[in-house]
């Protein structure tokens, strides 16, 4: 009998406790994909083009720009297929979906046509590679809703972000 | 092999080993796909081997790369193998070899030109039709005559290519033009253009090809739509079979367009072929068509089903005889991005999708069921 006791509340007490923790996972400060707007990142020493707007981001992204306009190469990075902000990057700023862009690459690459974006697991990785890459353009997760679409990363400029563009 | 294959795949051999021990790392792209298919076929026609007792003829290997060398001027290439059954053998060649120089390239709009062995892009699957990741299905609709000898016109061609597109607020707007050099053809290939039953023996060249596709996208590709062209002769020297010294004049036009939603596509091809022959006795002109509808239904991203009605008819003047409808359903899995495995039921009432090389002996029968499952691997 006294086993049997014993056993009753070891289950309740891993009841309570598997009650607590959803409890505690329901007060974390989850994000919904719907919350994880993208923000386009820009390595600092790029000279955008004067029209820069989100038909010059869909050439970049599609891979049919491949120059930024002195010439420096593109070197687009991009987050894998299911993460989230890449999937709300497709949606939100190129207004195309997830698919499309990657026929557009698979594309490219079978026909030699061209080198689609580079794929980096994570956002902290990909705002890492932008930073010190020259040339380079990818996206991340966005902080402050009222802040720009697009910010300068890396260098002294990491401040920067121009006052209006054309989403 | 035969030489000029033999001298392309040196040049790419040679082009590839300069562009990794030359270049940065992110200025060369290596790339490669494999894939191996197994065909059973109910109704007493084979595809792709002896499928009516289950056949492993039918896989595709390819490896390629190309190499930016500056701002202008980038290299491509890539060799493949291919084996279908009887109409294909599994010998390595040169798939593509090209030099493409960006001759202008403004903020919203550029112009190329590549000189070498160009893909031909001819409605949306021809440039990229050996790679599993890019059909749609495994086999392809009837307008790229796969089951024919005919297809060895389309892939690729030894020329000069001119393309550019223009984004506007409309969408985008992109165009291809290859003029290809006059090129020979094995008597095996022609026989298979031909029939495949072994009449043509002798010297074939391909004269001319040209290829032009206009094509249109709206923004972010909701929709697309594009007019794909052919046109060329092949001149035949017989040398011992049936078939007399003659020539073949073939005109293809195709209608493609496609509306993308979030998770369903529909697409709609149509082509008309316009051939003439002149090889004494056998000669005259004929009008073939090919139409489908596809419907591509992405459940999840790893998951997408398939659905498609596809129609030909093989001569427009003899509609009963030559009428074939397949009713194609497939689904497809991609357990990660490098790997995919398809499988496809095509119910066939009629014989333009079964290659007439695979089936030397039989009459061909009118009703064929046909199961394929294919897995595939690409980097």
């Amino acid at each position: 009998m006294q086993s049997v006791g014993r056993s009753k509340s070891r289950q309740r007490a891993v009841a309570a406790a598997f009650l607590v923790a959803l409890l505690g996972m329901a007060a974390l400060p989850l994000h919904s994909a719907e919350d994880l707007d993208p923000q386009v990142i820009v390595h600092h020493g790029v000279d955008l083009p004067s029209n820069f707007s989100t038909s010059t981001l869909r050439a970049i992204f599609s891979g049919r720009m491949q120059r930024w306009p002195n010439g420096t190469r593109i070197k687009a990075f991009v987050l894998p297929h299911d993460h989230p902000i890449h999937q709300n990057f497709c949606r939100k700023v190129l207004r195309t979906f997830p698919y499309v862009l990657q026929q557009q690459w698979d594309q490219q690459t079978f026909t030699g046509s061209g080198i689609p974006p580079v794929e980096i697991a994570t956002t902290y990785q990909l705002h890492k590679l932008v930073s010190s890459t020259p040339g380079a353009i990818g996206y991340g997760r966005k902080h402050n809703s009222s802040g720009s679409w697009i910010q300068f990363v890396g260098g002294e400029s990491a401040q920067h972000t121009p006052g209006a563009l054309p989403f | 092999m035969n030489k000029p294959a033999i001298f392309i795949l040196r040049i790419t051999t040679l082009t590839l080993l300069l562009g990794v021990s030359g270049g940065h790392a992110d200025d060369f792209k290596w790339h490669g796909f494999a894939s191996q298919a197994y065909l059973y076929s109910t109704g007493g026609n084979n595809v792709y081997g002896e499928s009516t007792d289950g056949s492993t003829e039918f896989f595709e290997v390819g490896l390629g790369g190309q190499y930016q060398l500056n701002n202008s001027l980038h290299l491509a290439g890539q060799i493949l193998s291919r084996d279908a059954g009887a109409t294909d053998n599994g010998s390595i060649r040169a798939d593509y070899l090209y030099a493409d120089l960006r001759i202008a390239q403004l903020d919203e709009s550029a112009l190329g030109l590549r000189v070498g062995r160009v893909r031909n892009p001819f409605g949306f699957y021809n440039a990229t039709r050996d790679v599993l990741f890019t059909r749609p299905s495994i086999l392809l609709p009837q307008m790229y005559y796969d089951a024919t000898g005919v297809r060895e016109l389309f892939f690729s061609a030894d020329g000069v290519q001119l393309y550019g597109y223009w984004d506007h607020s409309g969408g985008t707007t992109s165009f291809t033009s290859t003029f290809g050099r006059n090129d020979t053809l094995s008597s095996k290939t022609f026989d298979n253009i031909v029939g495949g039953n072994g009449a043509a023996v002798g010297k074939a060249a391909l004269k001319n090809p040209i290829f032009a596709q206009l094509m249109h996208a709206s923004l972010g590709e909701q929709w697309k739509a594009g007019v794909s062209i052919l046109n060329t002769t092949l001149d035949f020297r017989a040398g011992g079979g049936l078939l007399p010294s003659g020539s073949l004049e073939a005109n293809v036009v195709a209608v493609s367009a496609q509306r993308n939603f979030a998770k369903l596509s529909v697409t709609a091809e149509y082509a008309l072929l316009t051939s003439s022959a002149n090889f004494g006795p056998f000669s005259g002109s004929m009008k073939s068509e090919s139409l489908y509808l596809q419907g591509e239904f992405r459940a999840t991203p790893r998951w997408t089903a398939l659905i498609r009605l596809d129609n030909q008819l093989g001569d427009r003047e003899r509609p009963n005889e030559t009428d074939t409808l397949i009713l194609t359903l497939g689904a497809r899995w991609a357990p990660a991005r490098n790997w995919q495995i398809a499988a496809e039921l095509h119910g066939m009432r009629g014989t333009a999708g079964i290659p007439r090389s695979d089936n030397p002996v039989n009459p061909l029968y009118a009703r064929t069921e046909l199961f394929v499952i294919m897995g595939g691997f690409r980097f």
